[in-house]
């Protein structure tokens, strides 16, 4: 199904043109800013602890970010659309389960691995598109229920079992670097976030997205698709944590019925870090990295000074904080916007 | 593509009374297969709410947070962080409701520092709760330390474990509070703030409502709801554990929404919630009784929320529709009649 | 499930559910009257053999889906028939307190109540009032691997002693890296009961034996293995000086191990832990681990059944006295570090040569 062109000028309504610049460019500068606040922390920590820069510590942080990285984008397309999916998680969970097991017990090479994850997850996020673009559950809620199902699943595919034996062939690529401090898993993981940015930015479909998660009633009006577009986010979101969950098994070599429970919020948080909001319509695919690389660094950096663990959470908490308060500040639009709604619904007709 | 266009202002009017006859069948099911769950009567039933009655008791702060258009996500965490407040306190050998007062601001801050950030910051309340869950987790976890109070003041325990006329105590502050929020949301100047500012933000202010006061007073009433909920479950479970409240997130969002209050705000009835929140709290019970699975619960609870939605927003539109067609029927027949709105 | 057909139905009330409100249920079937009012027996028929009445053993642990569990239940299974036993096993889908709670009440109040629960408590509290729900509901209560509060069960299996396992562990550490340098440890949460008992046992060993050793730095890895891998990492990172890492959780063990190799110090950080062989058979293999305790799990859950049948016969001696339990030999009991406490065994090493012989 190819998309009217007429859907372009929805994307600039006339509160995106008040806010000023281009919506990719203001994405990119975030992408900056945090790119920067990285390059911060890795420069104070080094400061305070010369082992902080160091190849060995700057490739587990990356390598270390990439499972959140590919759970945060798949988020972003969702937040885009002005969605949210909390079953992230549990589908990163499940594919990392059933592809373990096909590696341990069945030996099954890396690139069917990547196949049968992206299958499973696109399956579970399937679940997903459905509830939302088709029955028309709110997402919040529909994922909620989703969650409940999936990591459910988990325990039933387990069966008492974990994986637990991941050859060194698939786990050495979270190990070993192409060039120092940069891990193989980060090089093979850019291409996926490439073709993503890509399609956000530059295809009639990534603008649709934009333009539904900016003004769903604009868009509809535009000749949009919405539904079709909200469905197709939910199963990239899928398909970004069925990936997830074949990093997550290089990265960790295990995966158990609990994986992914807590990784939901995590993704979010990345994604909001890297400049995607929650209200649709603004942020892109670099920020998903940037956002969990930027997580993953100052949580390194934290313990470095011996922060204990127990005080990470604040952490991400405050980080979120900072980054949502930034937004709003740039916000000129000063009066809160309907929460979530084209304002034709709230005329009675 | 034409739901968009659609009014979402209906209300379905029997969805109360769904969930009150599901409520009945699941009671009556249960009766009947399971040789504990009626053995005592009502009272023994009414025993079995005090496992869900801390669940509920969230819920209620919830559903207004979520009237609002608005969702608290560190409810949970603040039921958890007020329960170890009240249970060091205890400890410590402080007077009992000294410590309960305690507790009860401490959740009572939480919520306003929720509130004072999405009211005056204008930022949406799923990243703040987002931030404040997390670092109210970090500061409970740190509270707790490596050995979280446990083994209370029988008279403290009791308030989690004994009864009133059959009623157990906890019970009882779920139906006080639960009463307590339906006057609130109805008769109230501030509750009928709620809805307005849930039904749309906008209008609200050009029509005078004070949307930052309003959104405030809810987030921090909802973080004194959860000040409650913490201490009864360090009542009830003699302990205050870091994730006694916080596992109780997700199952308190479920009863909101399972009552019927829209997740976008403005629309929904707390007395629905109230009956959600047994109905959900039996349907675990229940199937724990009969054997089931923890596991089997989750996923029953899940697809029951996803079934329920579903169910409700066709009954809804088939509900618009028929009334679309008996208003047209009834100009048709009686020219004169304007169009309702 | 035949538990829903009108046979089922037409079973008569054969235990008291006790909780408070017992006394209004008077006009039940006569076996109910009995249950409550004498703890030794539990049984109302007169009691002729009573290690000849099969009874219902549930086992709870912390969760479900662990294997280190499901060994314990496959153990338990394995003398079941001998012992007249049928095992229940049933928990929590969240390694939560409260949650465990909710399965024993629902085990307590369920048609066909066991007559003996046996728990691996998630925390040392929350349990406390359903356990002393089911004791007064007539269902012993026992516990292993994690307790509870004393008063609030008859029982409890010990894994090991506590401070056989530090200094097995320590010594481990010495035995191969000498006895001079900063020891990391990696455990599950900061209020997680045996993990604390471990870690001042190994304080107290080290203090005592080792002055020139220092057990450094502590990471809590949630129980949840990428998140003990980032500690690990961060541990081993921030703390140059560090001569081995003591992760004492199963979670913990494979996630200290992969970090150990991922920032390049296989060998030169030991790695020595408390957990189970399945999760590091790769590193078994290629010789970096050495240095794992745990116990024999399977063995352990045969421990349990065991414990249970004579606890519900009431052959169970009080505090000093020793019972056998069948091939596993004979063990006491002792009121140290808790009343009623059994400790199962000592330490059990995992090695290259013997790691393959246990599933778990």
């Amino acid at each position: 199904m190819t998309m009217a062109k007429e859907a372009e000028p929805a994307v600039r309504t006339a509160r995106n043109i008040r806010r000023g610049p281009d919506l990719a460019r203001l994405a990119s500068r975030r992408e900056v800013l945090v790119a920067m606040a990285i390059v911060v922390v890795i420069a104070i920590s080094t400061a305070v602890h010369s082992y902080f820069w160091s190849s060995a510590n700057i490739s587990f942080i990356f390598a270390d970010s990439i499972v959140v990285a590919l759970l945060a984008l798949g988020e972003s397309f969702v937040m885009l659309g002005r969605g949210i999916d909390l079953s992230v998680g549990a589908i990163m969970g499940m594919s990392a389960i059933i592809v373990g097991f096909r590696i341990q017990n069945h030996g099954m090479t890396l690139l069917p691995a990547i196949a049968l994850g992206a299958a499973i997850g696109i399956a579970l996020g399937l679940g997903n598109a459905l509830l939302v673009g088709v029955t028309r559950l709110p997402p919040i809620i529909a994922t909620l229920g989703t969650f409940s199902v999936y990591s459910g699943l988990e325990f039933v595919v387990t069966n008492g079992n974990q994986v637990d034996t991941i050859p060194n062939s698939i786990t050495n690529l979270g190990v070993h670097t192409v060039m120092p401090g940069v891990p193989i898993l980060l090089v093979a993981t850019l291409p996926v976030i490439i073709i993503a940015a890509f399609v956000l930015r530059y295809t009639t479909f990534g603008r649709a997205i934009y333009a539904v998660g900016d003004d769903a009633e604009a868009a509809y009006r535009a000749g949009i698709p919405v539904q079709r577009i909200l469905f197709s986010t939910y199963v990239i979101a899928g398909l970004a944590a069925g990936l997830a969950g074949v990093v997550f098994l290089i990265h960790t070599s295990g995966a158990s019925s609990t994986t992914g429970n807590t990784d939901n919020l995590s993704a979010i948080a990345a994604a909001l870090i890297g400049g995607t909001a929650l209200t649709g319509g603004r942020g892109g695919a670099f920020g998903a990295l940037a956002g969990s690389v930027f997580l993953s660094a100052t949580l390194t950096a934290l313990s470095y000074v011996h922060v204990s663990d127990i005080w990470q959470p604040a952490g991400v908490g405050v980080l979120v904080l900072l980054a949502v308060i930034y937004d709003s500040r740039g916000n000129a639009v000063r009066l809160p916007r309907p929460h979530r709604r084209s304002p034709k619904e709230g005329r009675p007709q | 593509m034409t739901t968009l266009a659609m009014p979402r202002r209906w209300q379905l009017p029997g969805w109360g009374l769904c969930l009150l006859l599901a409520l009945i069948g699941e009671l009556t099911y249960f009766t009947i297969t399971t040789r504990y769950f009626a053995a005592n009567g009502v009272p023994g039933i009414l025993v079995l709410a005090e496992q869900f009655a801390p669940t509920g008791v969230l819920a209620l702060g919830m559903a207004m947070v979520i009237l609002t258009g608005s969702i608290d996500l560190s409810a949970g965490a603040t039921a958890s962080l007020t329960a170890i407040v009240c249970g060091l306190g205890l400890e410590k050998g402080y007077n009992m409701w000294l410590c309960i007062l305690a507790a009860l601001l401490a959740g009572t801050l939480v919520g306003l520092a929720n509130g004072l950030l999405v009211a005056l910051a204008g930022i949406d309340s799923l990243l703040v709760t987002l931030a404040t869950q997390f670092i109210v987790t970090s500061v409970l976890t740190s509270l707790a330390g490596a050995e979280p109070p446990f083994n209370f003041s029988v008279t403290f325990q009791g308030l989690g474990q004994g009864a009133i006329a059959d009623v157990p105590d906890d019970v009882l502050v779920f139906l006080v509070l639960g009463v307590a929020t339906i006057l609130i949301v109805n008769y109230t100047t501030l509750g009928r703030s709620i809805v307005l500012v849930g039904f749309s933000q906008r209008a609200a202010q050009y029509t005078g409502v004070a949307t930052r006061r309003t959104l405030a007073s809810v987030f921090t009433m909802n973080g004194a709801f959860a000040g409650v909920a913490g201490v009864l479950l360090a009542a009830y479970y003699n302990s205050a554990q870091p994730d006694t409240g916080t596992i109780l997130l997700l199952p308190a969002i479920t009863i909101v929404v399972l009552g019927g209050v829209d997740i976008f705000g403005g629309r929904g009835r707390i007395g629905e919630v109230i009956i959600a929140g047994f109905l959900l709290g039996y349907l675990s019970q229940g199937m724990l009784i009969e054997g089931n699975s923890s596991l089997t619960i989750t996923m029953v609870t899940g697809l029951v929320l996803i079934g329920a939605l579903v169910l409700k927003i066709s009954l809804e539109r088939n509900f618009r529709q028929a009334l679309a067609v008996r208003l047209q029927r009834l100009r048709t027949w009686h020219p004169s009649l304007s169009r309702p709105d | 499930m035949s538990r829903f057909t009108a046979a089922a139905l037409r079973r008569p009330v054969y235990a008291l559910p006790v909780i408070a409100l017992a006394v209004s249920l008077a006009a039940c079937s006569n076996a109910a009257s009995s249950s409550s009012s004498s703890p030794k027996t539990t049984t109302t028929k007169p009691s002729g053999s009573l290690a000849d009445k099969p009874i219902t053993v549930a086992i709870v642990p912390k969760l479900l889906g662990l294997s280190v569990f499901e060994a314990n239940v496959q153990g338990a299974r394995e003398v079941a028939a001998s012992l007249h036993e049928t095992i229940d096993y049933t928990a929590s889908v969240d390694a939560s307190g409260p949650d465990q709670a909710a399965v024993i009440m629902g085990l307590i109040h369920s048609n066909h109540p066991p007559q003996v629960i046996a728990y691996s408590a998630n925390d040392p509290t929350s349990e406390v009032p359903a356990l002393e729900a089911a004791a007064k509901a007539g269902i012993k209560v026992i516990g292993f691997d994690s307790d509870v509060t004393a008063s609030a069960r008859l029982y409890f299996i010990q894994d090991t002693a506590y401070p056989a396992m530090a200094q097995a562990l320590i010594n481990a550490v010495v035995a191969k890296y000498g006895s001079k340098g900063t020891i990391g440890i990696l455990s599950s949460t900061p209020d997680a009961t045996i993990q604390n008992a471990w870690i001042s046992a190994m304080r107290t060993y080290v203090k005592a034996k080792f002055p020139h050793l220092k057990i450094g730095p502590i990471g809590y890895g949630q129980s949840n293995q990428a998140t003990s891998q980032t500690q690990a990492t961060n541990l081993i990172n921030s703390n140059p000086d560090l001569l081995a890492l003591i992760p004492i959780d199963g979670a913990a063990v494979p996630g200290a191990l992969a970090a150990v190799q991922a920032v390049g110090k296989a060998g030169k950080i030991g790695v020595f832990g408390i957990g189970d062989p399945n999760p590091n058979r790769k590193y078994f293999a290629n010789g970096s681990l050495t240095g794992l305790f745990l116990w024999n799990e399977v063995n352990q859950g045969k421990l349990i059944a065991y414990v249970a049948r004579d606890v519900y016969d009431g052959t169970m001696p009080s505090a000093g006295g020793t019972f056998t339990a069948g091939p596993l030999g004979t063990f006491t009991v002792s009121n140290s570090p808790a009343p009623g406490t059994i400790i199962f065994s000592k330490p059990l090493e995992f090695t290259k040569a013997n790691y393959l012989q246990y599933n778990f």
